[in-house]
């Protein structure tokens, strides 16, 4: 498994155990991660979080947590859990450059100009990257299939790399998604429950 | 046990993928329960076990090495210990091999309630253990199939009915067979060659039927004992359609080894080729559309029973509620993820900005914060009345 980043650094992941995902799933009928392991991922998450994060911008850093750990405790064959792992990296990217990019401006507006230049290459690389992608994206996918409803295009734009995917794939990923998403709720559900049943 | 110390060795084989996780899982238990006597890692397994968990633990190693002697699942080069099955070693894996499972399931549950003694404020210091744990974390579903074959091991083990030494190590051969892959075949092969000489025909037979047994049990598809039971013979009946493509592979492979000098082997090859002719019998592949069509059918009806079970199944409709439900979800986690305080004075809105309502909104934060809600005074008056035939019917003032 490749190292893959969340929000801070995280340690090389180890084999995964998970019997999901070291079935050979040529007619991948896998079933969605075992609870277990959405919980180990999600918990080291938060634990991460919490030790680093100032708490005004928690909500959105939690959230995001969510969505890293649930793609990466799903089967790495999927389309979607690679997209969205993509997305959280380049998020984090053009989050890490912009900052550089406000703190530099603000902290210096005397700057020379090779490094505000050097800063904004930096930041329009990034996201011409995004726009290119996006680009692409819309350009290669008007209709896969002519037996595609209108509807496809919205699932689309909300499940993770949905873009490219041809329609009976979409389908397919659309279940493993939906599948995840649910454990993933249930499981943030029975920890908000857990930790507010000590009241 | 004995699948999973023969899967420490077959780790590197692409069939053994799903026995890997069995591998680590054991691989852990034998650190921290198993009892002084194992020692020396083996140097025919270490090579074969290479992932990373088996480097954690040579207690696994020596483990397999005991298994070894039975279950020739080292590289063809090593087919000496294969043949040498001694008696008194069999005798002595029951008591051992019985000890790293139980020991596991109640370390397993052990270290399950001593987590559940911590207080929830201990949850996030999880880290630590649950990475140790991880491993064995997703033992809990497997742990019966565990305990299952040890039984079913023991049980063959320790059967009187057992007529010669090569027959005990026979049975182990057989109820090793399903982390079996192509490559040890060859090796299987000499064995049987060997064992022909010595035991009877009819001990084979009966490993057969035991063979036959341990399939019903075992349904599940990442398990490779199709192929090495397939390879006697009269186990392929009972192999299920959807491994023929699995057995398939594995037969074309072990050809390749090359060992069909033995009686097996011959017995085999009339029925690989009836087999393969079977397979080229069925009609070629239905025109694309059709096939497009059902998959396409079958996958929506999936997604209706995953999101609507008792709602409509038309394309249309199952896609409506599948975005609907996604949506939902997604607004889930984000609301889930917002933090939980405690008198409940700001609960953060995502979207919902109100400059004018935020004092009522405020306190009916508060108010859902405790259960309750406003309601007009109106409503009220039947509540409050005396006569308590009017409990259900609180907003009805009109239908007395």
């Amino acid at each position: 498994m490749a190292v893959k980043r969340t929000a801070p650094s995280p340690p090389t992941p180890r084999p995964n155990p998970n019997p999901n995902r070291r079935a050979p799933a040529s007619g991948a009928d896998a079933a969605s991660p075992s609870k277990r392991m959405l919980a180990f991922h999600f918990i080291r998450a938060l634990a991460r979080i919490h030790r680093s994060t100032p708490v005004p911008r928690r909500t959105r850093t939690i959230r995001r947590a969510a969505y890293s750990s649930m793609a990466r405790a799903a089967n790495p064959r999927r389309v979607w859990s690679r997209a969205l792992l993509q997305q959280m990296r380049a998020r984090r990217a053009t989050t890490r450059r912009a900052a550089v990019l406000r703190r530099s401006v603000s902290a210096a507006p005397a700057t020379p100009p090779g490094g505000g230049a050097r800063s904004i290459a930096g930041e329009d690389e990034s996201t011409t990257t995004l726009a290119a992608l996006a680009r692409t994206a819309a350009a290669a996918a008007p209709h896969r299939q002519a037996g595609e409803p209108a509807r496809a295009d919205a699932l689309r734009r909300l499940v993770p790399g949905g873009n490219e995917m041809e329609y009976s794939n979409l389908l397919e990923e659309t279940a493993d998604y939906v599948r995840c998403l649910r454990a993933q709720v249930q499981l943030m559900q029975g920890l908000v429950d857990l930790f507010s049943a000590g009241r | 046990m004995i699948h999973a110390a023969a899967a420490a060795a077959t780790g590197t084989t692409s069939r053994g993928h799903s026995v890997d996780w069995w591998s680590t899982a054991v691989t852990c238990s034998p650190d921290h329960q198993l009892p002084a006597g194992w020692s020396g890692p083996a140097d025919g397994n270490s090579s074969r076990s290479g992932n990373a968990a088996s480097s954690e633990s040579p207690g696994s190693n020596s483990f397999a090495t005991g298994v070894s002697s039975v279950t020739f699942q080292e590289s063809a080069g090593v087919p000496g210990p294969a043949a040498v099955v001694p008696q008194p070693v069999a005798g002595t894996f029951t008591t051992d091999w019985s000890h790293p499972y139980y020991f596991d399931g109640s370390g397993f549950l052990g270290h399950m309630s001593s987590r559940n003694d911590q207080g929830h404020m201990n949850v996030l210091s999880l880290t630590s253990p649950s990475s140790n744990n991880s491993p064995m974390m997703p033992q809990d579903p497997h742990e019966q199939n565990h305990q299952f074959l040890s039984n079913l091991g023991l049980e063959l083990l320790s059967s009187p009915t057992s007529p010669s030494p090569g027959f005990r190590s026979l049975l182990l051969k057989s109820l090793t067979e399903p982390a079996a892959s192509a490559k040890p075949l060859s090796g299987f092969q000499q064995y049987q060659q060997q064992t022909m000489n010595q035991v009877p025909a009819d001990s084979i037979r009966e490993a057969l039927q035991f063979s036959n047994s341990t399939l019903f049990w075992n349904p599940s598809p990442g398990f490779g004992s199709v192929e090495g039971l397939a390879n006697l013979g009269a186990a392929r009946q009972s192999l299920g359609q959807s491994r023929l493509a699995s057995s398939r592979a594995d037969k074309s492979t072990s050809e390749g080894a090359g060992d069909s000098s033995s009686v097996i082997a011959k017995k085999v090859t009339p029925d690989r080729t009836a087999l393969k002719k079977a397979r080229t019998g069925t009609p070629s592949p239905l025109p694309t559309f059709k096939v497009r069509k059902e998959k396409l059918g079958d996958r929506i009806t999936a997604l209706q029973q995953l999101v609507s079970p008792f709602g409509k199944t038309d394309t249309a409709s199952v896609l409506h509620e599948t975005i609907e439900y996604i949506k939902f979800l997604h607004e889930q986690v984000g609301s889930l993820s917002a933090p939980y305080l405690k008198n409940r004075q700001q609960v953060p809105h995502l979207k919902i900005v109100s400059r004018d309502g935020s004092e009522a909104a405020a306190t009916k934060g508060d108010l859902t914060g405790r259960g309750l809600c406003l309601v007009p005074i109106s409503s009220t008056f039947a509540v409050a009345s005396e006569t308590p035939v009017d409990f259900w019917t609180p907003f009805g003032a009109a239908f007395r």
